[in-house]
């Protein structure tokens, strides 16, 4: 079930009173059960692939951490890739690599077409196969200890707040978590109610609205004009992070409601000042992910200047190819790949650190707004390729930018855009400044934080039952 | 003491955080404002110079012009040598799915001027106006569009406008008094449109009560419960639907026929289109087009049209990006102005 829709507060309203009131042992079983009602409600065939990888890496992990032979571990981990990839690749990019096969075959007169097997994506299986695999390679690098409880196992890997779209845990932060399976503290809870609220608002209100003009103009760019098509495409760039920030945000309450802490997936990454800062505070989850198990397996750094940038470039084409079986997800990783090897070659052996923005006169601060607004302009630039449809529409939206044409709603455009941009950077100076995605929590007169949280959660909710829900966009990663 | 500072921090909260969203559903057009008010004569009549965003099946930013109908703003009297040309009719007339520069009334015009030898200009206006059968039309046009001098006048019906479903609490109707047909403005005293009028001022202004009235209307409709429930809202629901067959009692009314023969002593040209999309009403398009033929009345029938581009596989009313499938799409605009245009030349001729 989608996070914005009324049936899934429905479910959280029996969900966690029903937890408030069992023990230990029964609470995790609980967790389990919603975990398999949550997922299987968009198709109950969908809850036997969460089971299979359940098995497969529980024992898998188990045996990996009994034996001593590096050739049979090595083998072991190898059967859980190649399970866990192979779900995925089956599911996922089977259908993508015939078609692409299809094109070269074509040359030769050869049709592939009954190849094709047309099966429905599962619903996040990226973020749950990424899940489970770190948990056998962890085991197999002896970062981590295999946990001896299938049920706790199988907590980890279908854990509903964050396993249609992340963020993706480590089993050594969430497995411990489970294990304990300890009742949620008050201030948890409090936060998590924030979260919750906040996130929908951010979801429902800014990523949703946003992305019902991005969908309709992306669908037939011939019909827009230069001002509506750049509009489009800014606003692209709010749906997504709202739509996937605010989701993430939703995730996190909903498990501090369970007691449980997940890692943070955004950290206001359109106010970053270059592209190694840019990925530092975009999907967190996703690319530390890829930089423990993909960019160190290559060598990482380790080899010498240009297999760096080669790594890095490798590491974000796969981190494109993740979002998606279509050759514009190819684009965008490779575009960000490209960003990344430019700017580790500009910094040499610099060190990027997150360090906030401290207001130092106007040159500074020309000179962070620039920053920012060149980074920002560059990840819209792969924006372009990540949202377009193919290649056409892609070179479509570039034949515009550069041959401008006006439209007599530009205005009514632009007007939509920069009220949109506002509340969003307006949200993220918020967070940024309290270092809080609950900052409303800082509002220490509880009447008014109550009356504030209570507006916001009315009118979203009265937005969802005016409106149909848009699914969130990472579902179909 | 305690508590009025408690109730007074809660109510600053709530009221602050209610106008600023307010502030920013407005700004950032998250949903628009009504651009209709209620009117004594017209039931309800479209804010002159008002914006509109739509979203449904398709997608359309655009404006009411100023004189409270849609394209540009012609005014009232117009010169000898303008062609004024009046799109009648319901929301495929309308046509607020698409952009106006999309619309077949704007392609319609550009057509019939590029290609004109003559020293007269056309000027097309849309009257269309969501929900309207031919009766509603027939009002509006009496009222409303006759003021703007139209030299040639199109009526359009689909199958269901052309139902007579009696007079309705919020709208002016046409009725039959010793065989002359006599508008009926009783509705002006109706609960619901007294409610209308005296709630307008709200409803005009805030995009929150909006919200409000409109969930109201889905709760009191019985429509809330797959939005709140899902799949589970079917559960223990039969499903009452007449059949096309129970359906089948209406005939052309009275009421309908008077008023077809009243716009034909007009000059008024009626406009058919049955096949946008499976409708219980078929059937009185048929006897329609036999009291047209006997009556001479003149009548453009799209479905040829919308065969033909069935045959070649061009969607006219289907919208991929919402996946419905409904009123005409910026491709049914175009071949709906190039047919309109084949025709009013052809009747030149």
């Amino acid at each position: 079930m989608l996070f914005n829709s009324f049936i899934f507060f429905i479910f959280l309203l029996i969900v966690v009173p029903l937890y408030y009131n069992l023990g230990v042992k029964h609470r995790k079983l609980l967790v389990l059960l919603s975990s398999y009602v949550f997922y299987g409600y968009w198709d109950y065939r969908f809850t036997i692939l969460l089971a299979i990888s359940t098995f497969v890496d529980f024992f898998i992990g188990r045996k990996l951490y009994a034996v001593d032979n590096k050739n049979i571990k090595k083998r072991l981990l190898l059967l859980s890739v190649c399970v866990n990839l192979g779900i995925l690749g089956l599911f996922k990019y089977y259908d993508f690599f015939i078609d692409s096969f299809s094109v070269f075959a074509g040359q030769f007169n050869q049709n592939l077409d009954y190849l094709h097997l047309n099966i429905i994506l599962p619903v996040g299986i990226s973020f749950y196969t990424f899940q489970t695999m770190s948990y056998t390679i962890d085991i197999y690098r002896e970062k981590l200890k295999p946990t001896n409880s299938i049920i706790d196992f199988a907590v980890f890997v279908s854990f509903f707040p964050q396993l249609v779209a992340g963020p993706i845990e480590r089993a050594r932060n969430l497995l411990p978590q489970i294990a304990i399976n300890k009742l949620p503290s008050k201030e948890q809870i409090n936060s998590g109610i924030v979260l919750i609220v906040l996130g929908l608002f951010k979801k429902v209100l800014i990523g949703d609205t946003t992305g019902r003009i991005v969908d309709q103009v992306f669908s037939q760019p011939e019909l827009y004009k230069s001002p509506e098509l750049l509009s489009a495409l800014v606003l692209f760039s709010i749906q997504i992070y709202a739509d996937f920030s605010g989701y993430s945000n939703i995730a996190r309450g909903t498990a501090k409601l369970l007691g449980f802490e997940l890692m943070k997936n955004f950290e206001q990454p359109y106010l970053s000042r270059n592209i190694t800062e840019f990925w530092r505070r975009w999907h967190i989850s996703l690319s530390s992910w890829l930089k423990d198990y993909l960019y160190i397996t290559l060598g990482g750094n380790r080899k010498g200047n240009f297999i760096t940038y080669l790594n890095l470039f490798i590491t974000m084409l796969l981190g494109g190819l993740w979002h998606g079986a279509s050759w514009n997800f190819v684009i965008w990783g490779g575009l960000h790949g490209l960003y990344l090897a430019i700017h580790k070659i500009i910094l040499k052996k610099k060190k990027v650190e997150l360090t906030d923005y401290v207001y130092n006169g106007f040159y500074s601060f020309s000179k962070y707004f620039l920053q920012v607004l060149l980074t920002y302009i560059i990840v819209l630039f792969a924006w372009l390729f990540f949202r377009s449809t193919d290649f056409n529409t892609s070179s479509y939206f570039i034949e515009k930018m550069i041959y401008w044409e006006t439209s007599d709603l530009s205005v009514r455009f632009f007007k939509i855009t920069f009220f949109f941009t506002v509340v969003t950077l307006l949200y993220d100076f918020i967070e940024y400044r309290t270092k809080q995605h609950s900052f409303i929590v800082l509002i220490r007169n509880k009447p008014l934080r109550i009356g504030i949280l209570l507006a916001i959660f009315l009118v979203t909710l009265l937005y969802m039952f005016n409106t149909e829900p848009l699914p969130f966009i990472y579902f179909q990663f | 003491m305690k508590y009025l500072k408690l109730f007074f921090g809660f109510t600053l909260g709530f009221l602050i955080t209610l106008a600023l969203l307010e502030l920013f559903l407005q700004s950032a057009e998250v949903n628009a404002l009504t651009n209709a008010k209620q009117d004594k004569v017209l039931g309800s009549r479209l804010n002159p110079n008002s914006n509109f965003l739509y979203f449904n099946e398709g997608f359309s930013i655009g404006k009411v012009n100023a004189y409270g109908y849609y394209g540009p703003s012609y005014p009232r009297t117009k010169d000898a040598n303008v062609e004024r040309i009046a799109l009648i009719g319901d929301s495929y007339v309308e046509g607020v799915q698409v952009f106006e520069r999309n619309h077949f009334r704007n392609k319609l015009e550009n057509l019939l001027n590029q290609v004109n030898n003559s020293s007269n200009s056309y000027q097309v206006l849309n009257f269309g106006r969501s929900g309207f059968n031919l009766n509603d039309s027939y009002c509006y046009y009496e009222n409303f569009v006759k003021q703007f001098n139209p030299t040639v006048k199109l009526i359009f019906v689909s199958p269901g406008d052309l139902v007579n479903r009696g007079p309705i609490a919020s709208r002016p109707y046409a009725l039959l008094q010793n065989e002359d047909i006599v508008i009926d403005y009783g509705f002006s005293k109706s609960e619901k449109y007294k409610f209308k009028e005296s709630t307008a001022a709200f409803r005009g202004k805030s995009v929150i009560l909006g919200y409000i009235l409109k969930t109201l209307e889905l709760i009191r409709t019985d429509n809330y419960k797959y939005i709140l429930f899902g799949k589970f809202s079917s559960i223990g629901e039969v499903t009452e639907r007449k059949t096309k067959k129970e359906r089948k009692k209406e005939i052309l009314s009275d009421i309908t026929k008077k008023i077809i023969l009243k716009l034909r002593n007009q000059d008024c040209i009626f406009v058919v289109h049955t096949e946008t999309t499976v409708n219980d009403y078929d059937y009185l398009v048929k006897d329609f087009l036999e009291f047209s033929k006997e009556n001479k009345v003149k009548v453009i029938n799209f479905s040829p049209l919308f065969e033909k581009l069935k045959t070649n596989n061009i969607n006219y009313n289907y919208w991929p990006v919402t996946n419905k499938k409904g009123h005409f799409n910026e491709r049914g605009h175009n071949e709906i102005a190039k047919l309109l245009y084949e025709m009013i030349n052809k009747s030149k001729n």
